[in-house]
Order: structure tokens, then sequence, then C-alpha cells
């Protein structure tokens, strides 16, 4: 069922979706509409249910079958077409989350206390602004930003428990890319990206166990209260075509990394959790390459 | 009219792999307040046997250090948890014997006598092999030092009813370089890398039977853990520069069987 018309539109693809699992159906009913408000000028948004089952490790420790993660997921936002070059997208959303698996947070008996509950919260907001140059001259690419902050309550039922970042909660990701096309099929282009760090809990110091010569470092209170450093990079690309009688060269340079951060990938603690070395990314990686294509 | 694509990328080059920038501090080289090791003697205790408890302790500048020794319960050690220095508790008076006080080095060498009734809960079976007591020592440059600088650590008292208890190794001599030197001897060094040796490893080693949770009763052979220590120089496995000549300072070393024994000594070195 398709229903569209001159202004209005619902996508049938976004109406509905069914979730089977052994012993458990979901039904997650969603809508999406998009209004051609003006010339150029689309007013769109949505909103739906989403189920999502336990993870492997929260199941391994699951009894019996389980109810199922729950997110009402709404969205609203803005395109304009921009003089036929080009055009915006501007999009506000956000998610929240109930019966998210959390590990008991008052386990008094392991033989009869489940290790994992379904009373944890998660929520998620932001917007994203995508704005779109059409390859229309030599000139075209994109430029995406997301702001966001996605939170989750393991304990709602302690007044106490405050929201906390998730693991992979990244507040800035900035993404341009560029490609001009010269004459004798040249072409330039390139990529930046920036993430913000990843969320991490701090160490505040490490209780030794003196029989064992050996460290157990102690986490800050303030879960995921600090940060990475922040992802960035910029890569080049320089690529030529050659064209022949009854073939093609395609030659090509990359520069990944030409110009990036610290970019760390991890860390790695000293013995007694005191400081911590950074586990830096790729540093410039340049290669060269080609490809031939034939006609027989 | 076939087309047929073949790509290739001829040449990547990696400038470098994923690195680290600088060094993390080497756990021999002693540049701060340290708990080093710490020694129940005896090593392994039958309920209600009384027990001798120290530790050895490093402060940059051989100042003194107090070292709070207090009882975890279900393995909570309330001062360690709460990170608070042994100042402070005694001010506050929240560590006395009822509390958990075990002692307070060096004016009050800890003692404990392990509960008679510590190992009722378990199984006679399981009684040989026992269960442990754990300490919580808190470490400070105390009482003339910063006191925010604090060291926390845990030992555990092995407590069975076994027959043939645990033992401390016992360190007698060490050799480092050419030279042989027992704990609390003065050494004067050469500026250049030494070998260090324990004199008598193999002789350390106790073999002790071990009944697993099924009954069967193993021998086995303990493993002397090796770890030396020093505030001049840099160790490189078993060899130590001890640094530049004109230097003072402490090598350190603490032998572990692996099943609570615990020995050290200790030596003043002069580097010439």
């Amino acid at each position: 069922m398709d229903w569209s018309g001159p202004a209005w539109s619902l996508p049938p693809s976004r109406s509905s979706a069914c979730s089977t699992r052994p012993f458990q159906t979901t039904l997650d009913p969603r809508a999406a509409l998009r209004w051609q408000a003006w010339k150029g000028g689309t007013l769109k948004g949505g909103t739906g249910l989403h189920h999502q089952a336990p993870q492997d490790q929260v199941l391994a420790f699951l009894d019996e079958p389980s109810g199922f993660q729950r997110t009402w997921a709404s969205e609203v936002g803005i395109e304009q077409d921009l003089w036929k070059q080009g055009s915006i997208d501007l999009t506000v959303f956000q998610r929240e989350s109930t019966q998210r698996f959390v590990l008991h947070p008052n386990l008094e008996d392991p033989d009869t206390d489940p290790f994992f509950v379904a009373e944890g919260l998660g929520r998620a907001r932001g917007l994203e602004v995508m704005l779109r140059k059409d390859p229309v001259g030599p000139l075209s690419g994109w430029v995406s930003y997301t702001l966001s902050r996605s939170e989750r309550l393991d304990d709602p039922s302690d007044p106490d428990n405050p929201w906390i970042l998730f693991d992979f909660d990244q507040t800035h990701i900035l993404t341009a890319t560029g490609q001009w096309r010269l004459p004798h099929d040249v072409i330039l282009s390139g990529r930046y990206q920036y993430v913000t760090g990843n969320p991490k809990t701090a160490y505040v110091g490490a209780v030794a166990d003196l029989d064992a010569a050996s460290w157990t470092g102690v986490l800050s209170g303030d879960e995921n209260g600090e940060r990475f450093a922040p992802y960035s990079s910029l890569d080049l690309r320089a690529s030529k075509l050659w064209t022949f009688r009854s073939w093609q060269l395609d030659t090509f340079i990359d520069l990944l990394g030409v110009v990036q951060g610290q970019n760390p990938t991890g860390e790695i603690q000293a013995y007694d959790f005191s400081e911590a070395l950074l586990i830096e990314g790729l540093p410039l990686i340049p290669s060269i390459g080609f490809e031939a294509t034939v006609r027989f | 009219m076939r087309i047929v694509s073949l790509g290739l990328v001829a040449l990547a080059l990696a400038i470098g792999t994923a690195c680290t920038d600088g060094e993390l501090p080497s756990e021999s080289e002693l540049d701060r307040l340290r708990i080093l090791a710490a020694r129940a003697t005896p090593a392994e205790v039958a309920p209600g046997e009384l027990v001798q408890l120290e530790s050895l302790t490093f402060r940059p500048g051989s100042g003194p250090v107090g070292v709070v020794w207090e009882l975890c319960t279900s393995m909570e050690c309330p001062s360690v948890e709460r990170r608070s220095d042994p100042a402070s508790l005694l001010d506050e008076g929240e560590l006395d014997p009822q509390a958990g006080l075990i002692g307070l080095e060096p004016e009050l060498p800890p003692m404990f006598a392990a509960p008679p009734g510590v190992l009722d809960a378990l199984p006679a079976s399981e009684q040989e092999e026992g269960t442990f007591v754990r300490f919580g020592l808190s470490a400070v440059a105390w009482p003339d030092g910063d006191t925010e600088e604090v060291e926390w650590a845990t030992k555990d008292l092995p407590v069975s009813a076994s027959s043939t208890p645990n033992t401390n190794p016992v360190l007698s001599t060490v050799r480092v370089g050419v030279e042989d030197a027992v704990s609390g001897d003065a050494l004067l060094l050469a500026a250049r890398e030494h070998e260090l040796e324990v004199v008598g490893l193999d002789a350390m080693a106790e073999s002790y039977t071990y009944r697993t949770t099924d009954g069967t009763v193993e021998t086995r052979e303990e493993t002397i853990d090796v770890r030396w220590y020093s505030d001049l120089g840099s160790f490189d496995g078993s060899f130590w520069d001890p640094g530049p000549s004109g230097g003072s300072g402490s090598l350190i070393v603490v032998v572990r069987d692996g099943r609570g024994g615990t020995d050290w000594a200790v030596l003043q070195v002069e580097i010439e």
C-alpha cells in the first residue's frame, strides 16, 4: 500500500515490522510522512517502535524467554533544494528506550537472583545536518554534521543513580567530502572527518595484591566521565583516467591521514594504573594503484 | 562487447604502525611511596593460632612510613575502599580493634589470631585446604609527609587444618655481580651493569600436597617468584644498571612462593 499524492506520502516500507524469536513475537508499528510544503521544500517526520532482542552475552544468563528492549524513535526534519545545485537536510531526532537489560543492581544471591534484569532506561537525542553539492559542474561533495547525546540509566529505582553516557556516545561527528573534476580526466578528491572521542572511566588509584605482586585498578565513581582524544583525519586522492582505443587505465594515489590528530584506539595502563599511554592510530599511509578496463 | 576490469593497489606504504608515545614507569624502579611486600609469620596458620605481620615499604629519601593494617570482611577492606589515610583514620577514631584494626606500623606491630571457628562452615574434606583471611594495608608518608599520597594493598593469610602448613621461603644470600650479600649489607658497586641472582633459589621451593575439589590428592612444587626493586638505575631482566657513579640508594629483592609465603632482602648500595 502506498499512500502518496502530489504533496503527501507515506512510504510503505516503513509502515510496520515484525520480529519473531522462539516463543516471542513483537509488532513494531512505524509511520513516516513527507510533505512537500513549498517548491523545493519538504517537511518530514516519523515515529515508530523498535524491539531489540537481548545480546548473546545476556541471553546466556537468562533461564527463560525474556522480553525485548523497546525503543520509541521519532524524528522531524526539513529538506530544501538549493537552486538545482544541491540540497540541505536538517533532522532532529529522539529515542527513548525501556526494558534495557542491565546487571542486576541489587544482586544478593547469585543462586536465585538473575544476573540481568530488563529495568534499564536509555535515551538519545540530537540533530543532523547535511549539505550536498550535486555533481553539477566540476565541483561536488557534501558536509554532514551530527550533534548528539546518548545516555543510560541502569537503576531507575535509585534516585541517586545518575544518567551516564553510553560507551560509544559521540557528541560531534563532522564529515566533509569533496571532488574536483579537472580537464583530461583528472580528479582531485578529499575527505575530512572529526569525531568526539569515546567516553571512558578514569582510574583513581590501584590496590596491590601483595601475594600475587599484581595490581587492580580502582575506577572513578564518575562512570564514563572522561573521554579519549577526538579522532580527526584528512584523506586526499588524485586520479587520472587514461583512455585508449579498446581499454582504459585508471591510476590513482591515495594519501590517508595527511593531517590527523592522536586518534587513540585504546590505552595501556602502567603497572599501578598511575598513568597510561595512548595507542595511537595509523600514521600517514600513501598508496598508489591502477584499474584497467578492457573491451573485447 | 565484453568488459574485463583488473584492479591492483600496486603499493601501500605505512610510514609506521599503530604506536604509543613515551614510556610507562617500571614496577621495579622505585620513585614514590610503595608497599613492596607483606609477610605473615607463620605463613599459614590453624584456627586460633597467632600470626605476626609485617610489611616492606619504600619511601624516597628513606623517611618514615606509617602502615595501617586492618581486617577485611567479606572481601571488603574499609580503608582501602574509602581510600582514607592512616592519620585521619586514627584521628577520627575510626580504626580500633573492634572495627578491625590489626596494627599500625611502626608504632603498633600488627598481630592477629585466626578466628577459632573460621573453618567451621567448610565441609571436613575442605578444611585441610582451608580458607584465607584478607588484610587491607594503607601506607602513607607519616607522620611527616604528604598524607594525600596513600598506597593501598591487600595481603591474604591462609588458614587451614593442614598437617603440613606452608612456610615462608628463606632468602639468605643474594649475588650482585660477583658480590654475595645478605639483607642489611652495604655494597660498593661499579657503575656498570650487574647480573642479579638469588642464591639457593631452587632450595626455597617446597613440595606440598594439594587436595582438589573432587578429593584427589596431588603433589605439587612451588614456583618461586623473584622481583627486584631499586631507586637507582634501570633493570633489564635479571640485569641491573645502577646508573652513574656517585649514586646511593637501595636494592631490594622479594621472593614469593605463590601460596602466601614471602621473604625479602634489602641492601644499601653506593656506586663508585
